[in-house]
């Protein structure tokens, strides 16, 4: 899954933002130097674009799954089996990045925060097992988060008291909402409003201003998305009130007001905003398609570029935000690459879907 | 088989009324029979074209779940669609074509497909589940449909037989009766009056 944002989306301070690149600030990149230089070493390994387009290529999914054999995937790869399993190859690899991060930060509180997405994720999971009376599958509750899977087996079967704040805090309300509403939708909105919310102030409290300004974004990004889907689907325009992220840029009465108006007021939207390029690119690809998928590529992208401005950071914590975002991509990519070789997609749609990459 | 009976006046005049009532029956099967046929191939020519357009609905609907499928974890996906919102409804019940109960589907569909939060979901997978939504009342149509053409095929073969059992065996065995009955009374006529002449020869002589 993309890291904490949702959906890896660009911002202010991007490649088209302030020239020096992201900055910490009130932080000694010094206690860095040697993590990023390990870094940089592994960043060598992240697979380029060659390497997906020759497995996009391959004659069927084995094939490709072999050719990932042979890069730094390979001990997952042989462990998983065969390219059916991929699934457990490219979850074993995020562990092992994880596992690198959390060993090797200088400061405890970068891989708790880079994790702090997948707890969202896990919870919302737990929550609406729990809410629906459904049993929960320990296989959907992700192992690269900061909190131990046992909690969230806890929240399936109702007992919230052993989560952390802000996690109680919005399970209850969560509880709440969905008592009042019996709509699953509704835990989907409490919770991912709430992780924006934490994620936002904890990169405030701990300095970790590419992941504020990147999250600040992401909020500015998905909301715009979001207002197109709910045109797209005709929903009440209620939902998309309640369906805004907190902490972007972009006014919350502005958003909710384009879900009646032209589709150019979207990209008009985002017009004084370093992303104009994504939105206008996102609506004219919909005007074309009538499919949000390049709006969706393009926001990917765009962050994948805002990223790569990391590398020019020598000593801080920005680089390994940047591998790990990295990691996430390249995981995506192959995920697309995968579920298109084993259902036969044409490789053409298995072409186009395919995110930029860092390497 | 051949219809054994006595060769009697009364056994004649049965058969006759059993003649004309079979033939009458065979009339109506037949006209029932073509009915049948009418309707069967109405409902198969609607079930071909019903059936080339759910196919075609279903592989976009689960190449564009794929395709959501591709960009979203595992994980994200299976969370997102825990819940259903949507809640569907069918009332069952039958409808009589030619004495044959056909069965009827009601599909209700209330509230929206969409049951997922937009953050960690893509917009394709809201295509795919929209592909689905939209294809599920022609699916029920479609398998209304062929229901009723396969008890319709039954009910035409029930049919075609007991119109052939009639026309081939039935009527030209009573037929073959009522013949022999009154051959068999034609001649003991004749062979009375041949003995009423003969008495009657020798009462003059």
């Amino acid at each position: 899954m993309t890291s904490w944002a949702g959906c890896p989306q660009g911002g202010p301070g991007g490649p088209e933002g302030d020239a020096g690149g992201p900055q910490t600030a009130g932080r000694d990149g010094f206690e860095y130097a040697f993590f990023v230089a390990r870094i940089r070493v592994l960043e060598t390994r992240l697979l380029t674009r060659n390497h997906l387009l020759r497995m996009v290529d391959a004659p069927d999914a084995e094939t490709a799954f072999r050719m990932l054999g042979e890069t730094e995937y390979g001990p997952a790869v042989a462990a998983a089996g065969t390219a059916a399993d991929y699934e457990i190859a490219l979850a074993a690899e995020l562990g092992r990045v994880f596992g690198i991060i959390r060993a090797a930060s200088p400061e405890p509180e970068l891989p708790e925060l880079l994790g702090v997405a997948y707890d969202w994720q896990n919870l919302k999971t737990a929550l609406k097992a729990s809410l629906t009376g459904r049993p929960i599958d320990g296989r959907f509750l992700i192992a690269a988060g900061n909190l131990d899977r046992a909690l969230f087996f806890a929240v399936a079967s109702g007992a919230d008291g052993s989560l952390p704040s802000p996690y109680r805090e919005t399970a209850a309300r969560a509880r709440a909402v969905y008592a009042a509403s019996h709509d699953p939708q509704q835990v989907d909105v409490v919770v991912d409003g709430a992780r924006f919310a934490a994620i936002i102030e904890i990169a405030r409290s701990t300095g970790f201003e590419l992941i504020g300004t990147l999250a600040a974004a992401s909020a500015d990004l998905i909301n715009l998305r979001t207002v197109m889907r709910i045109r797209l689907l005709r929903a009440s325009p209620d939902l998309l009130r309640q369906a805004l992220l907190p902490g972007g840029t972009i006014p919350a009465a502005r958003v909710a007001s384009m879900v009646t108006g032209e589709l150019d007021e979207i990209a008009g939207a985002a017009s004084s905003l370093p992303y104009r390029e994504v939105v206008s690119g996102g609506v004219n690809g919909f005007r074309q398609s009538g499919s949000l998928a390049l709006l969706e590529k393009l926001i990917d992208d765009y962050l994948m570029g805002l990223v790569r401005d990391a590398r020019y950071v020598a000593l801080g914590p920005e680089p390994v935000i940047a591998y790990l975002m990295a990691k996430e991509a390249e995981i995506k990519n192959l995920r697309i690459i995968f579920t298109g070789k084993l259902n036969r997609l044409p490789e053409g749609t298995i072409r186009e879907r395919l995110r930029e990459t860092y390497a | 088989m051949i219809i054994d009976v006595s060769p009697t006046r009364m056994e004649l005049l049965k058969l006759r009324k059993r003649v004309a009532v079979a033939i009458r029956g065979h009339k109506l099967l037949k006209d029932k029979r073509d009915e049948l046929m009418k309707e069967f191939l109405r409902l198969i020519r609607e079930n071909r074209s019903l059936r080339a357009d759910v196919e075609g609905k279903l592989v976009a609907a689960f190449r564009s779940f794929l395709v959501a499928r591709a960009v979203m974890p595992r994980e994200a996906l299976e969370t997102a669609i825990m819940a259903p919102k949507q809640q569907v409804s069918m009332d069952v019940g039958s409808a009589v074509v030619m004495n044959v109960h056909v069965p009827r589907f009601e599909l209700r569909q209330e509230g929206d497909v969409v049951s997922y939060g937009f953050v960690d979901t893509s917009a394709e997978l809201d295509a795919a589940l929209g592909a689905f939504s939209d294809v599920l009342p022609m699916l029920v149509r479609l398998a209304e449909v062929e229901k009723s053409a396969q008890l319709l095929a039954d009910e035409i073969e029930r049919t075609r037989r007991r119109v052939n059992a009639l026309e081939y065996v039935l009527i030209p065995e009573l037929q073959a009766a009522v013949k022999s009955i009154s051959m068999k009374l034609s001649e003991q006529e004749r062979s009375n009056i041949a003995r009423l002449m003969r008495i009657k020869e020798i009462v003059r002589a």
